[in-house]
C-alpha cells in the first residue's frame, strides 16, 4: 500500500484508442474462424487416437415380444472409449453365456439372469463379469456346476423383462436374478401397455413418426456426442462434487433421489410393484425363486459415498423402494446400497460418462450375491453354505 | 425447502460469470448504447441494476433492509452537504453498526437479528461507497458535488457492474464518465479489447478457478485417507498452496469481466489486482490484490489515523512506528470486515501481522545499514526469489483462515502434527519461490519477443487467436457444466 494502486500491466480496454485497418476487419474473425476448426479438428482427432471406440449391433436383432435380443451362435467385438476391448460371445438361444441352453446338464445348478445392460454385464469381459465370478465361486462352494444363463439384454424395460419369464422357465432354472437400476423404470410406461402385458403383442399399424431435427440440434448433438466432450466429461465428472452438482440439476430424471418422490416416480415404482408382482407369481407356481438386485446408478453411488449429501436427497431410497416391493411379493433382495456407501468414492466403481459398473464393481456385485445366495432362500444353494460351514469348521 | 421451490430459486440466481449474466449484460449493453443522453444513461443503468437485483430474490419484502440502508447513506449524504457535521460521528457509527446488524456478526447476540430471509447482496461494496460519499461530503476539500441526486446516487451505489464484489470506484471517477455529456469512445479496437478482457475473465474462472477448486476439494478430501507422512504432506501442500491462485483467478476473473463490460456501457472501471504473486512483500502484495479495497482504506482509515497519530507524537522518529501501528489497524479491519466470525478477527490480526512486521523490517533494514544499501539488497535476484516465495507463503497461511474455519483447521493440525506442519510450510515457501522466479523469467522472455517493434504476444493476431481458444475452451466447460450430467448410455448397441 505505499503507491496505490496504479496498475500498468493491466486494463487493455484503457489503452488509447487505435483504429483497425479495412483489412484486419476481415482477417481477424476469419482468424478466429480457424481457430476454432483447427482447435475442434486437432483435438477431435488426438481424442479419438487416445480413446478409440467401436460400436457394432451386428449380434442385435428385434425380438417380437417388444424389445432387442440377441442371435443365436454369434459373436462380436465391441469397446466404448472408457473401457476395455471386449467380446461378446452368445450361445445358440442368444444368451451370454458360455454354456449351452439346452438341458440342464445332471447335477448342475442352473441361474437364470433377466434385465438390462447391468444383468448383462455391459462393457465387461466375461471372465470379468459378476455372473461368471459368482458361477465359478457358487462351483467351487458347491461342489457341483452351477451354470448360468444370461437373458440381459441393454435398454430392457421390465415389461420386456415380465414377457420373457416363460422363456426363462423353459430353462428350468433353479432361480431367477433380476437386475434393476433407476435408469430401467425411468421410461414411463403406458397405462395400455401396462394392462396389456399378458396379451401377445400385436403388430403396430401405426406409421412411424419422423422426427426432424433442426440443423443447430443436430449439430450440438454431434457436439456433445464427439470424443472431445467425452474426454473432457470423463475428467470434469471424476470429481464427485461436480457430478453431483451437475446430476441434480435434472428434474424429474433425478426425482428417485429426491424425497419424497413426485407422483411419477410413484407411478413408476407402482407399475413396477404390478410388474413384478406378476413376475413373483408366475416364478412361484413354478417353484423358482426370484432374487432381485437393486444395483446403484453412478450417481447413487456418488451420493452413497459422499459425505455431504444435499438436502432431501436420499441415495437409498430407490433401494428400499425395490426392497419393499420384492418383500411383498416373496421374492428375494440384494441390497448394494449398503456396500457400495461403504466404499470409499465408490462412484468410481463405474465408467464416467457411460454410466455402467466396471470390473472392479462387479467384484462387488458377486460377493453380495454370494452372500444372498447362501442365506438359505434359495434351496438349490442352501446345503452350499452348510458345506462351507463345515470346510470352516475343520 | 422443497426440492421444486430449490429449483425455482436457482434459476433466479444469475452467477456473476455464467453465460446468462453475459447475455444480461449484452441486451443491457445494446440498450444502453441506443441513446447518448445522460438521461437515458441514467435511467437504462439504474433499470438494469434493479432488474439485476430483482433476481436474486422473488420477494420484494426481501430488499427491505438494503433499501433502508441505501436510504440511511442518502440522508446521511444529505446532511453532510447541508453543514450538518456534527452529525458525522453518530452517522458513521450507525452506518458501521447498521452494516455489522445486517450482515450478522457473530459478536452481536443472534435474537438481535432480523430473522426473515433478505437480500444483503452487494451491502459489503455499498458500505464502502455509502461510507466514501458521507466522509467526502463532509471535508471541507471535498470533490463531490455540491448536490448529488437520488437517481446519481443509486446509480453509484447499485452499478450493477460493481455491486457484487466490486471494484470500488470512487464517485468522482464514476460520475466523470456516467454523467458527462460526451460520453467514452468505443470504437472497432477498444470494444474488441473489452471482449478480450471478458473472455480471459469467463476463462479464469469457469475453467481455471474450477480446475484449481477441484484440485484443492479433493486435496482436502483425500487428506483423512492418506497413510504415509511424505502422501499426507503432499496432499496438505496441495490444499494450502492451491488456493491463492484459485481464488486470484476467481476474483481477477470476474474483475476482469465486469470492467469488459462496463467498458461497452461507456465506463472505465478502476483496475483491482496487478500481479500479486510477483510481490515482494505483503505490503506491495496488498497494493496489487484487491488493490480497490486497499486504496480505500489507505484513504480512509491509513491516512487519517496516520494524521491523528502524527499531530499527537509529532517526532520524526516515532513517525515509522506509529505507521507499523497504522497499517496493523488497517488490514486488521480489512480482514474483519471479510467475514462475521472470530474466524476473520483472527484472520484480520494475521494480516495486520503480516504488514506490520512487514513495515517494522523496513524502518529496522533501514536504520540498520541505511536506506541505499537496503534498495540495494532488495534488488538483489536471490533476495527477491525469497521474498516473493515468503509473501506467497504468508498470504497462503493467512488465506487458512479465509477458506476454513476452527474445526477443520484443528482437524488438519492434529492429522498432521508439528512436524509435519513446518516441513509443509517449508515445501510451500521453497517451491513457491522457484515457481514464482520460473514465471516471472519466463514472463519476461515472452515480453522480449519483438515482432515489428512490438511484444509478439501484444499483436493483435496472437491476441485474436489466444481468445479464440480461451472463449472455446470456456464455453465448452461451461456447456459440460451446465447440460445434463452423463448418465447411463448405450454406445455400442
Amino acid at each position: 500500500m505505499t503507491e496505490p494502486g496504479s496498475n500498468p500491466n493491466a486494463g487493455s480496454s484503457s489503452s488509447a484508442p487505435g483504429s483497425l485497418s479495412k483489412r484486419d476487419y476481415l482477417v481477424l474473425p476469419l482468424l478466429s474462424f480457424l481457430t476454432i476448426l483447427v482447435m475442434l479438428g486437432v483435438s477431435e482427432i488426438l481424442a479419438r487416437l487416445i480413446w478409440p471406440e467401436h460400436k457394432s449391433a451386428a449380434c442385435t436383432i428385434e425380438d417380437p415380444l417388444g424389445g432387442d435380443r440377441f442371435k443365436p451362435n454369434c459373436t462380436v467385438r465391441a469397446k466404448i472409449a472408457e473401457g476395455p476391448w471386449t467380446t461378446y460371445q452368445y450361445n445358440e438361444c442368444g444368451y451370454r453365456s458360455a454354456t449351452s441352453c439346452g438341458p440342464k446338464p445332471p447335477g448342475a445348478v442352473r441361474i437364470g439372469i433377466l434385465g438390462s445392460s447391468m444383468s448383462q454385464a455391459l462393457h465387461i469381459p466375461y471372465e470379468d463379469a459378476f455372473f461368471y465370478l459368482a458361477s465359478n465361486e457358487l462351483s467351487r462352494m458347491c461342489d457341483r456346476p452351477v451354470d448360468v444363463q444370461n437373458l440381459g439384454v441393454p435398454n430392457s424395460s421390465p415389461i420386456y423383462a415380465y414377457r420373457r419369464i416363460e422363456e426363462v422357465l423353459a430353462l428350468k432354472p433353479d432361480v431367477v436374478l433380476y437386475l434393476l437400476t433407476p435408469f430401467d423404470i425411468e421410461q414411463q410406461i403406458l397405462p395400455a401397455e401396462l394392462a396389456e402385458r399378458n396379451s401377445p403383442l400385436r403388430a403396430s399399424s401405426a406409421i412411424p413418426v419422423k422426427v426432424t431435427v433442426s440443423p443447430l440440434n443436430r449439430l450440438e448433438r454431434e457436439l456433445i456426442q464427439s470424443r472431445t466432450v467425452l474426454a473432457a466429461q470423463h475428467f470434469i465428472f471424476q470429481n464427485k462434487e461436480t457430478f453431483i452438482r451437475v446430476y441434480m440439476m435434472y428434474g424429474d430424471k433425478a426425482d428417485f433421489l429426491r424425497q419424497p418422490f413426485t407422483p411419477a416416480w410413484q407411478q413408476r415404482f407402482a407399475n413396477l410393484d404390478l410388474i413384478i408382482g406378476d413376475m413373483a407369481e408366475k416364478l412361484r407356481a413354478a417353484g423358482v425363486p426370484l432374487i432381485i438386485i437393486a444395483v446403484p446408478s453412478r450417481i447413487e453411488a456418488a451420493l452413497l459415498s459422499s459425505r455431504q449429501i444435499p438436502p432431501h436427497i436420499d441415495p437409498f431410497a430407490f433401494g428400499r423402494e425395490i426392497d419393499r416391493i420384492a418383500a411383498k411379493h416373496g421374492a428375494g433382495y440384494v441390497d448394494l446400497m449398503e456396500p457400495f456407501s461403504r466404499i470409499p468414492n465408490s462412484e468410481n466403481l463405474y465408467y464416467v460418462v457411460d454410466g455402467h459398473i466396471t470390473a472392479d464393481g462387479q467384484k462387488v456385485i458377486t460377493a453380495n450375491l454370494l452372500k444372498k445366495l447362501q442365506d438359505g432362500s434359495v434351496p438349490a444353494f442352501s446345503h452350499c453354505a452348510l458345506r462351507q460351514r463345515a470346510e470352516r469348521r475343520h | 425447502m422443497r426440492p421444486t421451490a430449490a429449483r425455482r430459486t436457482e434459476t433466479l440466481t444469475l452467477g456473476t460469470a455464467s453465460l446468462k449474466f453475459l447475455a444480461y449484460a449484452l441486451a443491457v449493453v445494446l440498450v444502453f448504447n441506443f441513446r447518448r443522453s445522460v438521461a437515458w444513461r441514467q435511467f437504462v443503468l439504474l433499470a438494469a441494476s434493479f432488474a439485476f437485483l430483482g433476481f436474486f430474490s422473488i420477494h420484494v419484502f426481501a430488499f427491505v433492509p438494503l433499501a433502508a440502508f441505501l436510504l440511511f447513506g442518502f440522508i446521511g449524504l444529505r446532511l453532510m452537504q447541508a453543514g450538518m457535521t456534527r452529525l458525522y460521528v453518530p452517522l458513521l457509527t450507525a452506518g458501521i453498526v447498521a452494516f455489522a446488524w445486517l450482515k450478522k456478526y457473530s459478536f452481536i447476540p443472534p435474537y438481535l437479528f432480523l430473522h426473515h430471509p433478505y437480500v444483503v447482496l452487494g451491502l459489503s461494496y455499498i458500505f464502502f461507497r455509502v461510507l466514501h460519499l458521507i466522509i467526502d461530503a463532509r471535508s471541507p476539500y471535498t470533490t463531490l458535488p455540491a448536490e448529488i441526486s437520488l437517481v446519481s446516487y443509486l446509480n453509484y451505489t447499485l452499478n450493477f457492474t460493481t455491486l457484487i464484489a466490486g471494484p470500488i470506484q470512487r464517485y468522482k471517477e464514476f460520475a466523470s464518465m456516467q454523467f458527462a455529456p460526451v460520453r467514452l469512445p468505443l470504437n472497432a479496437v477498444i470494444a474488441g479489447e473489452a471482449l478480450e478482457r471478458i473472455i480471459v475473465g469467463f476463462f479464469k474462472v469457469n475453467v481455471l478457478s474450477l480446475a484449481l477448486s477441484v484440485v484443492q476439494t479433493s486435496a482436502l478430501s483425500l487428506l483423512p485417507t492418506t497413510h504415509t507422512a511424505s502422501q499426507r504432506m503432499l496432499t496438505a501442500i496441495c490444499g494450502a498452496g492451491v488456493y491463492p491462485f484459485y481464488l486470484y483467478c476467481n476474483f481477477s476473473g470476474y474483475i476482469d469481466i465486469v470492467i469488459g463490460i462496463a467498458r461497452f456501457l461507456r465506463m472505465k472501471l478502476p483496475e483491482n489486482f496487478n500481479r500479486p504473486f510477483s510481490s515482494e512483500n505483503y505490503i506491495i502484495f496488498w497494493s496489487r490484490w484487491h488493490i480497490t479495497l486497499s486504496n480505500w482504506l489507505y484513504a480512509y482509515v491509513y491516512g487519517p489515523l496516520m494524521i491523528r497519530s502524527i499531530r499527537r507524537w509529532p517526532r520524526p522518529s516515532v513517525e515509522p512506528l506509529l505507521a507499523v501501528c497504522a497499517y496493523f489497524v488497517t488490514f486488521f479491519l480489512v480482514g474483519v470486515w471479510h467475514g462475521q466470525t472470530s474466524v476473520f478477527f483472527f484472520f484480520g490480526f494475521l494480516l495486520g501481522l503480516g504488514v506490520s512486521v512487514t513495515k517494522l523490517y523496513q524502518v529496522l533494514m533501514t536504520r540498520l545499514v541505511g536506506r541505499l544499501r537496503y534498495k540495494e539488497i532488495e534488488r538483489g535476484w536471490l533476495y527477491n526469489t525469497a521474498a516473493r516465495g515468503l509473501t506467497f507463503t504468508w498470504s497462503t497461511f493467512t488465506l487458512l483462515w479465509f477458506w476454513s474455519n476452527w474445526g477443520q483447521l484443528a482437524f488438519v493440525a492434529r492429522l498432521l502434527g508439528p512436524g509435519e506442519i513446518a516441513l509443509v510450510w517449508i515445501a510451500i515457501f521453497a517451491s513457491s519461490a522457484v515457481f514464482l522466479a520460473l514465471w516471472e523469467i519466463a514472463r519476461l522472455w515472452l515480453l522480449s519477443r519483438q515482432f515489428e517493434g512490438q511484444p509478439l504476444l501484444s499483436s493483435r493476431y496472437i491476441r485474436t487467436v489466444w481468445a479464440t481458444v480461451l472463449a472455446v475452451v470456456a464455453i465448452t466447460t461451461v456447456m459440460l457444466l451446465n447440460s445434463p450430467a452423463p448418465d447411463i448410455i448405450y454406445k455400442t448397441f
